[in-house]
């Protein structure tokens, strides 16, 4: 049956849950497989670092226990390395001037090109 | 209740879904970019947003906000989220196309329409027609002919090597498409018959690794693309089309939900074919894994949430013309 009206959007709710209660998991900067072998117990962590023109990517990559990367900005894509990874971000990579942090000025303005800012330096209100 | 056909064969239902994708794309919600930065931003990890905070979004803006939110919210295992990586990812679609589905049926007024699908295994040619400025619009460069080129997004996720990936709120602009440049093709017809083989709906631990006691991966990892690297089914649809149907906000282009559509009927004709079963089930053998189980909750921001218990029959809300799989 179709809604006689428009289906509400629940997130503009005062006290809306995103999550519906099932909070979300923080985003690790590194990756930790763990398997049993011949009877021992083996760890292995990997942490990329990736430096693009001198600049740190700040956002975090994945390995998988198949040995294959995994980048959330690239949500169906999990090639056999990193660097064919990178490649891809670098081609998607538009070249515009970073639009501003939303928030970082007055509430429901911006569009302007402050230059880059971390992400860690909001204030906004928004969550980190 | 609305009947699901192919795109390609069905002119009238591919012409009121373009139609209405329009219609909503141009249907204000008085809601602005800002206020999605103060409202959902706290709640999710990782939330980056920059633009235009005085930008005002669409119901059409409003699916690729949803799709990029809920695959934000990261579960336990490998590349799982609240809509992907895991059992979720059928479900959680399911009654995504179906909020979209409903907002359809209003903005057309036609309550029994049924979303169309895509069938790639059996359409599959960069040249198709399905690509005519007339029915989808061009797969390479931004679509600005035909009734899809009337589209306008306000809400897309670029990456930027400075500060990675976050959701850009800017002015109404046409979607873009870039498809078939990398090597990956389409699934074919046979990828197809073995998905619908796969014996087990899914299998611990529930994510991108999933993999049965031989080594199978299980009908939902196969078919969401993990099983068959860099990118395979549902994933190399989305990697084919590329442009806007590559990165979170992927539901920006029409085309998603042709995919989608056609990956919910292969889900409909594997369990008409082997029974209406799910896992993880939350409790007893097979554990659980908090986001996927069968009574979970899902990420809703159009509309009530549901469970997949719930959506496992979808018999109340819709039936496709043809479940027919070539094995």
């Amino acid at each position: 049956m179709a809604p006689q009206n428009e289906i509400e959007v629940r997130f503009t709710r005062p006290g809306f849950d995103v999550t519906e209660g099932l909070p979300a998991e923080a985003h690790h900067h590194g990756s930790v497989r763990t398997f049993e072998y011949e009877g021992r117990h083996v760890s292995i962590e990997t942490h990329y670092r990736i430096v693009i023109d001198g600049v740190e990517f700040p956002d975090p990559i994945q390995v998988s226990d198949d040995g294959t990367v995994h980048y959330h900005g690239l949500p169906q894509y999990a090639p056999l390395s990193a660097v064919d990874l990178v490649k891809v971000i670098i081609d998607l990579a538009t070249g515009q001037p970073l639009p501003p942090p939303i928030g970082a000025g007055d509430p429901g303005h911006g569009g302007h090109d402050h230059g880059v800012q971390d992400r860690s330096s909001h204030d906004d209100g928004g969550g980190r | 209740m609305g009947t699901r056909r192919d795109v390609q064969t069905s002119q009238a239902d591919r012409d009121a879904y373009v139609r209405g994708c329009v219609l909503l794309s141009r249907e204000m919600t008085g809601i602005t970019a800002a206020q999605i930065n103060q409202q959902i931003g706290p709640q999710v990890p990782g939330w980056q947003m920059r633009g235009d905070g005085s930008v005002e979004v669409s119901r059409w803006d409003l699916y690729a906000l949803w799709h990029y939110v809920t695959m934000s919210l990261a579960t336990g295992g490998q590349r799982s989220n609240r809509a992907h990586g895991g059992s979720i990812f059928l479900p959680w679609h399911r009654l995504f196309l179906l909020r979209l589905e409903q907002d359809l049926q209003r903005v057309l007024g036609q309550p029994g329409f049924g979303l169309p699908y895509w069938d790639w295994a059996e359409d599959r040619d960069l040249g198709s027609t399905l690509w005519r400025a007339d029915r989808l619009g061009v797969n390479r460069g931004a679509v600005t002919a035909g009734p899809i080129g009337a589209l306008r997004i306000r809400l897309s996720q670029p990456i930027d090597p400075r500060v990675g990936s976050y959701l850009g709120a800017h002015q109404p602009r046409a979607i873009a498409r870039d498809a078939g440049r990398g090597t990956l093709g389409l699934p074919t017809k046979a990828d197809v018959a073995r998905c619908v083989l796969e014996a087990s709906y899914d299998h611990p631990p529930f994510d991108a690794g999933s993999q049965g006691p031989d080594g199978e991966p299980g009908f939902r990892n196969l078919l969401e693309g993990w099983a068959t690297p860099p990118a395979g089914f549902h994933n190399a649809v989305h990697v084919w089309v590329g442009g806007d149907m590559s990165p979170g906000t992927s539901p920006n282009d029409p085309v998603f939900f042709l995919n989608h559509c056609n990956v919910d009927r292969i889900w409909e004709a594997w369990m008409t074919r082997g029974g209406r079963t799910y896992r993880p089930l939350g409790t007893g053998p097979g554990g659980s894994h908090p986001g996927h189980n069968l009574h979970d909750p899902m990420v809703a921001l159009l509309g009530e949430t549901l469970t997949p218990a719930d959506v496992l029959d979808p018999g109340q809300w819709y039936a496709y013309d043809d479940l027919d799989v070539e094995l």
